[in-house]
């Protein structure tokens, strides 16, 4: 099933969490290896939204450049 | 004349008869009087018969208006008759008639079966005019001492002057002219006509009736004109009556007199708000009022429209500088409101740009953490993973001596054999 493509405050959420999980020390060797790719995955995510949202807003303040 | 030698008797049982009594009277009163003499008495009643001879009663009121305190029957000729009333009328402007004081030369007269009598011979009118005049002053005074002698001519004319009643022989010559004065103006006179008798006995109470009859219909007009005109002058003395007088001073309505006389103004004259000769002369005042009028509105529209004129020139002169104002005010608040909103604008880019940054930086951290925790980042650093064949070996007590057990490291892996544990 496809996962629901979360946004961009929940992708931030959930990246905190698992950051939070790491630092705790709760995370085993094995899960750390998914638990970073699925924090990687987010912060993309998160980047490429951004971007687009700053791109946007650029557009939106100089429409002309 | 006959002089009979009748003796009065003296002795008891003498006697006379009646027809030598009446000699003895006529007699003694011819003899008496042999030239006429003047006299001053009041005509009670005055009648003239087929003939032209005119029979009179004469009488002596006292103070009140109880009996006379003297009477007597009069005749005037008819060879006199006429002559006497026309200077007495032209004399006077009155005729002679029965309420009216006169003074006369009379002969005395008897007469067996008629009895005492007056021949007038001759009447001085100079009498009557003062007895006139007299009466005249008396009615002037009363109506001054009622207080209505000015009321009439303080009652305010309506403008305009257009609606008449007017009170007067429908047949007269001056009522034609009248309204043929009218007509001829550039106006639209509405007149209503209340019939009256102008002359005669009955004269008096037909025009009081006729003024009660216009009073009560005193909202349809704006002005009453009194008409006579063409009739003989013999009945302005009418026009002295107290009862009349007062009427028209006490009118509700303006009152305009024109009742056709020459010489003098009678009472109801001075009493009515205006008055003039003649009947057309009273048309011809309507038109001039009404050209008053008119002129009065006239400057009024002028007035009106020059008022106007600044009103509107000033309006607008305010509207332009309000405009002006408006302008400055609006360009003011403009320029407030696009600094304000370049400085909002500026505000939210910055914002906007210290959000994005902070995110960024937010992201870059969170990867920064991401990648000191990832497997391969520890095992670069010369860190392994050990696995054994229940997983991974996290602790000495996840394998045993002689366990095959893979290390991987960050560029391959060593299968080894657990030779020895030991524990810290």
């Amino acid at each position: 099933m496809a996962k629901k493509k979360l946004s961009y405050s929940e992708a931030m959420a959930e990246v905190e969490s698992i950051i939070a999980r790491m630092r705790s020390g709760e995370l085993a060797i094995d899960e750390l290896s998914s638990a970073t790719r699925r924090a990687t995955e987010l912060i993309e995510q998160c980047r490429k939204e951004l971007t687009a949202a700053e791109e946007d807003v650029e557009k939106l303040i100089n429409p002309n450049s | 004349m006959d002089t009979l030698p009748i003796d009065i008797p003296t002795g008891s049982r003498e006697h006379l008869t009646l027809l030598d009594l009446q000699r003895l009277v006529r007699s003694t009163l011819e003899g008496r009087f042999v030239a006429p003499l003047w006299i001053s008495a009041e005509i009670s009643e005055l009648k003239v018969n087929r003939s032209g001879h005119c029979y009179l009663n004469l009488v002596e009121k006292g103070s009140g208006e109880g009996a006379p305190r003297a009477e007597a029957r009069a005749v005037i000729w008819k060879s006199a008759y006429a002559r006497l009333a026309e200077s007495f009328s032209i004399a006077t402007g009155d005729k002679l008639r029965a309420g009216i004081s006169i003074l006369c030369r009379v002969m005395v007269t008897y007469h067996e079966v008629y009895g005492f009598s007056l021949q007038i011979l001759d009447v001085d009118p100079t009498f009557t005019i003062g007895e006139v005049e007299r009466r005249r002053r008396e009615t002037i005074s009363r109506l001054q001492s009622d207080g209505i002698w000015d009321m009439n001519r303080e009652v305010e004319l309506s403008t305009p002057t257009l609606r008449i009643a007017i009170l007067s022989s429908g047949t007269a010559a001056g009522y034609r002219d009248f309204i043929e004065e009218l007509r001829r103006s550039p106006y639209r006179f509405r007149t209503t006509l209340f019939e009256a008798l102008m002359q005669g006995d009955a004269a008096e109470q037909s025009i009081v009736t006729a003024l009660e009859d216009i009073a009560s219909r005193e909202q349809e007009f704006d002005v009453v004109a009194i008409i006579r005109g063409g009739g003989s002058t013999s009945d302005l003395a009418l026009f002295d009556s107290y009862r009349l007088a007062s009427y028209v001073a006490q009118f509700p309505l303006p009152v305009f007199a024109g009742i056709g006389h020459d010489k003098d103004v009678s009472v109801v004259d001075m009493v009515a708000h205006s008055s003039c000769k003649t009947p057309t002369a009273v048309a011809t005042l309507l038109v001039e009022l009404a050209d008053n009028q008119m002129a009065t509105l006239d400057g009024y529209a002028l007035q009106l429209r020059d008022t106007l004129k600044t009103h509107i020139a000033t309006e607008r002169l305010r509207i332009e500088r309000g405009e002006g104002e408006l302008l400055r005010a609006a360009t003011v608040l403009l320029n407030d409101l696009r600094y304000g909103l370049n400085n909002t604008e500026e505000a939210l880019t910055k914002e906007l740009r210290q959000r994005f940054d902070r995110e960024h930086r937010r992201l870059d951290s969170a990867s920064e953490l991401i990648d000191s925790y990832s497997p391969a980042n520890i095992l670069r650093l010369g860190f392994a993973v050990v696995r054994g064949q229940r997983g991974v070996v996290a602790g000495s007590n996840d394998t045993r001596v002689g366990d095959m057990i893979v290390v991987e490291l960050t560029d391959g892996s060593i299968e080894a054999e657990v030779k020895r544990i030991d524990k810290l």
